[in-house]
């Protein structure tokens, strides 16, 4: 038996140009948890490879219980964030940079923090044509 | 519509094979606690020794979370970045340990030096080396067979044992001196032909 929630968080477009405009939508079936800690969306990218890994979040956003915020997320919500012009996707050998949208979730359970969270991945490619819904 | 090439993932990269992402392997279950309890018994000084690639930085990785009772420093060297933060030589609290990962890239004079402040401050020393520095010895880590063959297999995603055909994991260990590092570093290669 699991209360974890579940979460979908869906892309309008999976491949986007430099600039372009990344707009999905994401969803908690049944709502946030009882004792939600917060729900953070970012877009983000990183690095994987043989050395050392990087990573660049260039969106962030949080809504929690303490501030209000939580109460007022629409469930399903909608997003638009604008992309910057670098770093492209790229799948070389010694490294890779991964482009990907994060959906979180932190609840209480327990006595314990738990969390749940999904990835999407999208490319950042100038060959991109941005996709409309 | 356009198919999305997205960047492979490759299941051997930092992300999953770095200090911390794998747990280290005790072969006996309450090998963490008994590391725990002799630290306390020596009050906090000690090492973990072992070759290249051979677990001591993932040992540490998982040591450190249990070491709830003391207040840790943590400090990481290793052949591009050999010197000491500034800080290492703070006066520190009993109750303190510095931890060096890599203690062996310091010169002889300052790691002379670094036991003089512990001991001076009452503080504990935790080191990891290549060989003995001199401390209790916590643990000598190397790589079996047994444990390299389940780790990489519980690194490999479904449909990617091809990457072992005709890999000989105990030849290749052996060709690399017992660093399951280098062989991680080598199915990488594998991985991406």
């Amino acid at each position: 038996m699991t209360d974890e929630p579940s979460i979908r968080l869906e892309l309008a477009a999976r491949s986007l140009a430099p600039r372009g405009e990344l707009a999905g939508v994401f969803v908690i079936a049944g709502g946030p948890p009882t004792d939600t800690k917060s729900i953070e969306f970012s877009v983000l990218w990183r690095t994987s490879g043989k050395g050392t890994e990087d990573i660049g979040v260039v969106h962030y956003e949080a809504w929690k219980p303490d501030d209000g915020t939580l109460a007022a997320l629409p469930n399903p919500n909608t997003f638009a964030v604008v992309l910057p012009p670098t770093p492209w996707s790229y799948n070389g050998n010694l490294v890779k940079i991964h482009w990907l949208a994060r959906l979180r979730v932190r609840w209480e359970s327990l006595g314990r923090t738990r969390e749940v969270v999904k990835d999407v991945e999208f490319t950042l490619n100038p060959a991109a044509r941005t996709s409309k819904w | 519509m356009n198919a999305v090439r997205l960047p492979q993932v490759n299941p051997f990269s930092t992300r999953f094979v770095q200090p911390g992402a794998i747990p280290f392997r005790f072969p006996m279950p309450d090998g963490l606690a008994a590391i725990t309890c002799r630290l306390n018994e020596t009050s906090g000084w000690g090492q973990i020794i072992g070759p290249h690639g051979s677990g001591k930085s993932t040992l540490l990785a998982s040591l450190l979370p249990a070491l709830t009772a003391w207040q840790v420093h943590h400090i990481r060297l290793n052949t591009t970045h050999r010197t000491l933060p500034v800080h290492a030589f703070e006066p520190r609290a009993p109750g303190s340990i510095l931890v060096i990962d890599g203690f062996e890239q310091l010169g002889i004079f300052t790691r002379w030096r670094l036991k003089r402040h512990c001991r001076r401050h009452g503080c504990g020393l935790l080191v990891t080396a290549h060989r003995s520095m001199g401390l209790p010895e916590l643990r000598r880590t190397n790589v079996t067979l047994d444990s390299a063959t389940e780790l990489i297999r519980d690194l490999l995603p479904s449909g990617g044992e091809w990457v072992l055909t005709d890999f000989d994991i105990a030849a290749r260990l052996r060709h690399h001196r017992g660093s399951l590092r280098e062989v991680l570093f080598e199915l990488y290669d594998r991985w991406e032909k």
